[in-house]
């Protein structure tokens, strides 16, 4: 079949507008990163913690997730408690986005641990996050704080 | 009428009058529309130097046909200084009356296939001539009469045309003539025209140029960023000017060769500037779409563009009028040129048209599209709500057993950034219903926010300004009030006072129990409650669950008032008994 150049110019036009709306579209944050900036104590048997703060910020690459939480203040006990951060989306008209993360750090001693766990997520809508830390102690799931927080992605 | 004859028959009289270059070169009056060349003709009833007529294009298809308009276009081209000749088929060459596109025996009329055949043979004539000579076949109608007019670009100074066979033929009045060596000379020691800054041609390229270089780089500067239209507009526009200026000193440019260049290139840059007026008007449009589309408001310049985009139009109108105006001898020549500007335009008009429509339909789909691909707007990415966010509710005492109840909430906005920002503010819908608590700016980032409050004092949204240059990271985060129903976060109970006992100096003592119940999800702070006038005496009998709550005496204004904190399901049952003033 034979084009003419204005056709040609045109197809090749409208190549280059496709390809560039869809790297531009690629560009745009999609995903929604939660940070929980955690301190923790660990004694022997147990576990405790509290928020020190949570964001959300968009960003377009999910990460693999960050999880530096170390041990800050050392004590000479050893503990095998550790945490577990669970963070669940909620949203009315579709399924619920759940994730969850055991936090182990290094050593197992006792003491006060602090640092940073994030994960992204995508979350497209209107959603109550709920950021819950549960100790983990001799194989019992304890309570020890939550966070909420509705949020909005366009 | 054209007759050729030899150069020697010419008398005294016509080489003085050769030697006159008025006359040489316009035969009169310079013609500059093919309307006027065929007007003259007809009113004056005579060829010209420049002006020839022939009964038909059908001359082109008899023997030696094609040499004699050979001829006659050396010699209108030689007589031709500076300025156009012009070549008429459509009226008869010895009555000069207007016949049309008829056949040599004006019998039929010349169909439109044939004339496409005389058109190629024309060009082939005028490309054997020595040099070949440029040309423009023009078809239009005259009277209801349908004519060819060829449009002949006459000879430069100090150059002459010549014949395929070398005949150097020129024309004074309705006659050819062949040069001779001393004529011919003459035609090449032509001095050149100096031009000189003030003619009026170099004035009105001088005007256009600059109303081209002000108006085209300042409207892009404004849609860009308006601040920058004067501190950058006019550096561009001192560097085109100065741009121009080298290039025409150095390529040894002409005035009139630029203001020519510049004369034929108006029409399709008035038409590429009209085109953009539709566009911005529909520009304007899908702008107040956008926040239909992306739950975001914004001003910005760019609803100003129909208006830039018509000043830019009038400036290049204006420009054109005083570039075409020395070329000009007459408003009806001018109205002329219109007229048979637009016929022979007619594809050039087309494919403005459609280059409109195209620009249009992309303006149309801006806004909408932007909002998902954020080429010039921002958008809100992400907000984060915090209802009663230092987590409890406030009640509080209107008037005497007359409650409020208040809570803050936090809400902060991220927003995406754009590839290239044109905006200058954006209004986020954000409603606080409290008339007497402000809200406050508790943090931002990238941008500078200012409140947006009705004239009965309750929020309705922010306006927010983007920092440049943008930072990755833009939010803003506001705290604000809201006045809630206090029947459906606390249930206050007052049972009725009773007397106890009175005293001689007339104070009473009184007794009142109340309940108070928190029935909502959150903590309530309460008070102060101001309770009742009173001594410093008093006694209290109370029974809280899931709070805690204290009764104490204000000295200044010697009344008893209320604190409490409950939280959920928390409740206050208490029992006052107080010694109320005789004076009260």
């Amino acid at each position: 079949m034979r084009m003419s150049r204005l056709v040609l110019a045109v197809l090749a036009i409208a190549l280059v507008v496709s390809v560039s709306m869809m790297h531009r579209h690629q560009q745009i944050p999609q995903l929604v990163e939660i940070s929980t900036k955690l301190r923790l104590w660990r004694g022997v048997g147990y576990s405790s913690g509290s928020f020190k703060d949570v964001t959300f910020t968009l960003v377009r690459v999910a990460g693999s997730g960050v999880d530096n939480v170390s041990l800050s203040q050392e004590s000479d006990l050893a503990s095998t408690a550790y945490w577990r951060l669970l963070i669940v989306a909620n949203e009315s008209t579709s399924a619920t986005v759940k994730w969850e993360h055991e936090i182990l750090p290094g050593p197992g001693k006792a003491g006060i641990y602090e640092g940073v766990v994030s994960t992204s997520m995508y979350l497209k809508g209107t959603f109550t996050v709920w950021v819950l830390l549960l100790s983990i102690r001799n194989n019992t799931t304890v309570f020890i704080s939550s966070f909420s927080q509705r949020i909005r992605t366009y | 009428m054209s007759r050729l004859v030899a150069h020697s028959r010419l008398g005294a009289f016509s080489r003085q009058l050769t030697q006159s270059n008025d006359y040489v070169e316009s035969g009169g009056i310079r013609v500059k529309s093919a309307y006027e060349a065929v007007a003259r003709v007809l009113e004056n009833r005579r060829e010209t130097e420049t002006i020839e007529v022939k009964r038909s294009v059908e001359v082109l298809n008899v023997p030696y046909g094609s040499d004699k308009i050979e001829e006659s276009l050396v010699a209108i081209t030689n007589s031709a200084l500076g300025q156009n000749g012009w070549l008429i088929f459509g009226i008869d060459d010895d009555s000069l009356e207007l016949v049309g596109m008829l056949d040599l025996e004006m019998k039929t009329v010349v169909s439109r296939e044939t004339r496409e055949i005389r058109r190629q043979q024309f060009s082939q004539i005028a490309s054997r001539t020595k040099p070949s000579i440029s040309f423009e076949w023009m078809e239009l109608t005259y009277n209801d009469k349908e004519l060819v007019v060829v449009r002949i670009e006459g000879r430069k100074r100090g150059n002459f045309f010549q014949t395929s066979k070398g005949a150097p033929l020129y024309r004074i009045g309705d006659h050819t003539y062949v040069a001779d060596q001393t004529q011919i000379r003459r035609w090449l020691e032509e001095p050149e025209l100096e031009e000189q800054a003030t003619s009026p041609v170099s004035t009105a390229l001088t005007i256009y140029l600059i109303l081209c270089f002000v108006s085209l780089p300042w409207a892009a500067l404004w849609v860009l960023d308006p601040s920058q239209v004067l501190r950058m507009g006019i550096p561009i526009s001192l560097g085109l000017g100065f741009v121009t200026a080298l290039a025409a000193h150095l390529r040894q440019w002409k005035i009139a060769d630029m203001a020519k260049w510049c004369r034929e290139r108006f029409a399709i840059s008035l038409l590429a500037t009209g085109s953009f007026v539709p566009a911005t008007v529909m520009l304007q449009l899908s702008l107040s779409l956008y926040p239909v589309v992306s739950g975001l408001y914004f001003e910005t310049h760019l609803r100003d563009a129909p208006s830039i985009s018509l000043y830019v139009l009038l400036a290049l109108i204006l420009g054109g009028v005083v570039l075409n105006l020395p070329a000009m001898s007459s408003i009806t020549q001018a109205k002329r040129s219109i007229v048979s500007w637009l016929p022979n335009h007619m594809k050039l008009i087309k494919k403005a048209a459609l280059a409109s429509l195209i620009i249009t339909l992309a303006a149309t789909g801006i806004a909408p599209l932007d909002s998902y691909l954020l080429l010039g707007t921002p958008k809100v990415g992400l907000v984060e709500s915090r209802q009663v966010s230092d987590g409890s509710i406030h009640i509080y005492e209107i008037e005497r057993l007359k409650f409020g109840a208040w809570a803050v909430n936090q809400e902060t906005v991220h927003l995406l950034l754009p590839l290239v920002l044109v905006v200058d503010r954006v209004w986020y819908p954000l409603v606080g219903n409290s008339t007497t608590r402000k809200p406050t700016i508790i943090g931002s980032s990238g941008l500078s926010a200012s409140l947006d409050m009705d004239q009965t004092g309750k929020l309705r949204g922010l306006w927010l300004s983007i920092s440049k240059p943008p930072v990755s990271s833009v939010f803003v985060a506001v705290s604000y009030f809201s006045e809630l129903n206090v029947s459906s976060v606390v249930a206050i109970t007052f049972h009725k006072e009773r007397s106890i006992q009175s005293f001689d100096n007339g104070t009473q003592q009184m007794q009142q129990t109340f309940e108070i119940s928190n029935i909502s999800d959150y903590a309530l702070t309460i008070g102060p409650i101001w309770l009742y006038p009173s001594t410093s005496q008093f006694e209290v009998e109370k029974n809280v669950t899931n709070g805690r709550t204290d009764i104490s005496y204000s000295e200044e204004a010697r009344l008893l008032y209320l604190n409490a904190d409950l939280q959920p399901d928390g409740r206050i049952v208490a029992t006052v008994t107080y010694n109320r003033p005789a004076s009260l």
